[in-house]
């Protein structure tokens, strides 16, 4: 299991078109991806779980990600939060 | 026979036969019950008779649902990629489709559903309509607007996939017209009835085969009635419970003039309504007879007719109608649609497309309250949001956003037809500041080549009372001035006309209204600038002879009231309106200005005729 944590940074939060982003780039490892957000779980996989989770800018969030291409999968997630899904 | 009331969306009148369309049918009503050993496993088909033999059942029964929606939404984006809407739209559409695909391979809510059909015996039906109504509950918690805004269209794929799981038909609200119309009533145009449209269905409502449609959702200024109007077909929005009411096949009356809609009209009401209708088109086509004809009085003094578009489709109908300006071009609905701020090209090829269309157009600068904006964090909650952040004040602290959509207005200058107006203007200084702001922008433009900003015509926009009383300064700083009648009425009655407990006070025939409107047109004329009104003021007959006889250099009305305000411009003499604003602008009562309406309705048939018209009967 391989955690990390990063913050929300584009104005908009995740939205649905970041939610989507997730979602897409998740897909493509065959680790199970958890973000976190105070104790709430959302499976990276599943938009409406983003969604609902809710994680507007500012937001810390831990990306957890477990299987053999677990330490692949976080960078990418974090990478993708990190630049702020290319928004403002 | 059962009659109904709505806000009027769309006016005309129409009589025929309804189609229901219950998009949101699905998720809100049904039971869930665990299945009982011995009732029927499943709606249709064979009957499994052991426990796994009938768990694979409703498993593949969710598969292949699940697949059929896929395969649905994926055709109806080919559709939207072939059709020709609006570049924009289409985007829209396509990002939504893009999410609804993803909802579909969604895990919480596929292994949620596989869990209930295994674990809690329930039909695939049951296990997934449980699993939706379970994430939606979810959904009800959360406070982002664009997320909020993004539940209708999860909704809209969940119950695609219920409906799959029934068997029922897949066809939007238009192809079941189409396909009714094939089969039962040959012929006819349809009514649709429905709780609400869907963007994607009102962008394809087709003239041929809808006649009309009502919806329980929606205000005037919805998306749905602005496409009413944008398409010229009535439409009666904001009737509770009609979906209830209706059964496809009924016979239906919608009135849009009036905001009714009658249900399995009796005898006499359909005779009523027969001539009624017969009537106005008899009306309409008079009016579609001034299309080519100018817009001056009769002893030869010109008004320019302009029109206030909030949706780019709106054009079309103002273009049938031959008007060839936009007085007020709205732009808030580029930032309410996008989850992320436009960008310069994005509006440029919006502001481009109509400017292309029409010989001039007026774009007001964004006038949206600036908590739209921002992340949901940063947010202050307004205690007073029509007293608040909004309009220029926006513009002027966010500069970046600001500067982007100027540099779009101004390059679409490059037809040498664009005007900027800035709203929601307080003082001078806010003027001068936003004067400075239009100049560097063009002149950062000029240094690209693009010299379109140097000399582009800017406004004010007239409606914060303390604007209207400093105009004569505010016109010596820029081009022309627009009396937003709206705004203005409602800041100096101190009413908010959306509050139903002092909605009667909201007059923007109240004599101090039109007191300040007539010193907004004489100061502008001294300065030699020259005066627009764009409110719903100018859409109102009796205050045409009002205005006219002020001087108002330009009316900008909603495409729909071009004609009928041609109409009554062209039965008018500019000495007799003179001799209406004077004696107007000495009364000080409100029941004596009503006196004074009535008399000037007695006056002009013209203007009697358009108001009996619209008028409850």
């Amino acid at each position: 299991m391989v955690k990390c944590e990063v913050s929300i940074k584009n104005k908009l939060g995740i939205h649905a078109r970041p939610a989507a982003s997730i979602v897409k780039e998740a897909g493509k490892y065959k680790s199970a991806i958890i973000l976190e957000r105070d104790r709430m779980k959302a499976n990276a996989k599943s938009i409406m779980d983003i969604l609902i989770m809710e994680a507007d800018m500012g937001t810390k969030l831990t990306v957890m990600a477990d299987g053999e291409d677990e330490n692949e999968a976080v960078e990418a997630i974090v990478k993708l939060i990190d630049t702020g899904f290319g928004e403002e | 026979m059962r009659m109904l009331r709505g806000i009027a969306a769309s006016p005309g009148i129409v009589m025929s036969k309804a189609v229901v369309y219950d998009f949101m049918e699905v998720i809100e009503g049904g039971q869930i019950s665990p299945l009982k050993a011995d009732r029927p496993l499943a709606e249709k088909g064979k009957k499994p008779k052991s426990k796994s033999g009938k768990e694979n059942y409703e498993l593949s029964k969710f598969a292949s649902a699940l697949e059929k929606t896929k395969h649905e939404l994926e055709l109806i984006r080919a559709d939207f990629m072939s059709c020709e809407v609006q570049p924009q739209i289409d985007d829209y559409h396509s990002r939504i489709l893009d999410a609804q695909l993803l909802v579909l391979e969604d895990p919480t809510l596929i292994n949620s559903t596989i869990d209930k059909i295994k674990i809690d015996n329930l039909t695939a039906t049951q296990s997934f309509r449980k699993t939706t109504t379970e994430i939606m509950a979810g959904f009800k918690k959360v406070k982002n607007e664009y997320i909020r805004a993004r539940v209708a269209d999860i909704k809209d794929v969940t119950n695609r996939v219920l409906r799959n799981l029934k068997g029922q038909s897949q066809l939007s609200a238009l192809q079941q017209v189409g396909a009714k119309r094939k089969s039962r009533f040959i012929g006819d145009r349809h009514i649709v009835i429905a709780k609400d449209l869907s963007p994607s269905d009102t962008a394809r409502l087709n003239k041929e085969i809808v006649s009309g449609f009502a919806t329980e959702l929606g205000g005037s200024t919805s998306h749905t009635a602005i496409m009413g109007r944008a398409i010229g077909i009535p439409a009666v929005v904001g009737i509770s419970n009609i979906t209830d009411s209706v059964k496809s096949g009924d016979e239906i009356i919608i009135d849009g003039n009036h905001g009714i809609v009658i249900i399995e009209p009796d005898e006499s009401t359909r005779r009523i309504y027969e001539d009624r209708i017969h009537r106005f088109q008899v009306y309409e086509k008079e009016l579609l007879s001034l299309t080519s004809l100018p817009c001056r009085t009769l002893d030869g003094h010109t008004v320019d007719l302009a029109y206030n578009i909030e949706l780019p489709e709106e054009i079309d109908v103002a273009l049938v109608f031959g008007a060839s300006a936009i007085g007020l071009m709205r732009t808030e609905f580029i930032y309410l649609k996008k989850d992320a701020l436009p960008s310069e090209e994005e509006q440029f090829e919006i502001y481009d497309s109509l400017a292309q269309k029409v010989n001039s157009i007026t774009i007001r600068t964004l006038d949206l309250g600036g908590d739209k904006l921002l992340p949901n964090d940063n947010r202050i909650k307004e205690r007073n949001p029509a007293l608040g952040w909004r309009g220029i004040r926006v513009s002027l602290a966010k500069r970046n956003i600001f500067n982007t959509q100027l540099k779009a207005i101004i390059r679409t200058n490059r037809h040498n037809n664009v005007r900027i107006l800035l709203p929601m203007v307080q003082s001078l200084d806010e003027v001068k500041l936003a004067k400075s702001c239009i100049k560097k922008v063009a002149k950062r433009l000029a240094k690209t080549g693009i010299h379109y900003g140097e000399n582009i015509e800017i406004g004010v926009m007239i409606e914060v009372p303390s604007a209207a009383i400093i105009a004569s300064a505010i016109a010596k700083e820029v081009d022309f001035l627009s009396i937003g009648s709206n705004d203005l009425t409602q800041y100096m009655l101190a009413c908010d006309r959306t509050n139903p407990m002092v909605a009667h006070i909201y007059n923007p025939l109240h004599p101090a209204v039109i007191k300040l409107i007539k010193h907004t047109v004489e100061v502008s004329h001294s300065a030699r600038k020259w005066v627009s009104l764009c409110g719903e003021l100018a859409s109102y007959p009796p205050a045409i002879p009002i205005l006219v006889g002020m001087g108002i250099d330009e009316l900008s009305v909603a495409p729909i009231y071009l004609l009928e305000i041609k109409k009554i411009i062209r039965s008018l003499s500019k000495n007799e309106t003179k001799a209406i604003a004077e004696e107007v602008s000495g009364i000080n009562s409100e029941i004596e200005m009503k006196k004074y309406v009535n008399k000037i309705r007695n006056r002009f048939p013209v203007i009697e005729e358009i108001m009996s018209e619209y008028e409850n009967t």
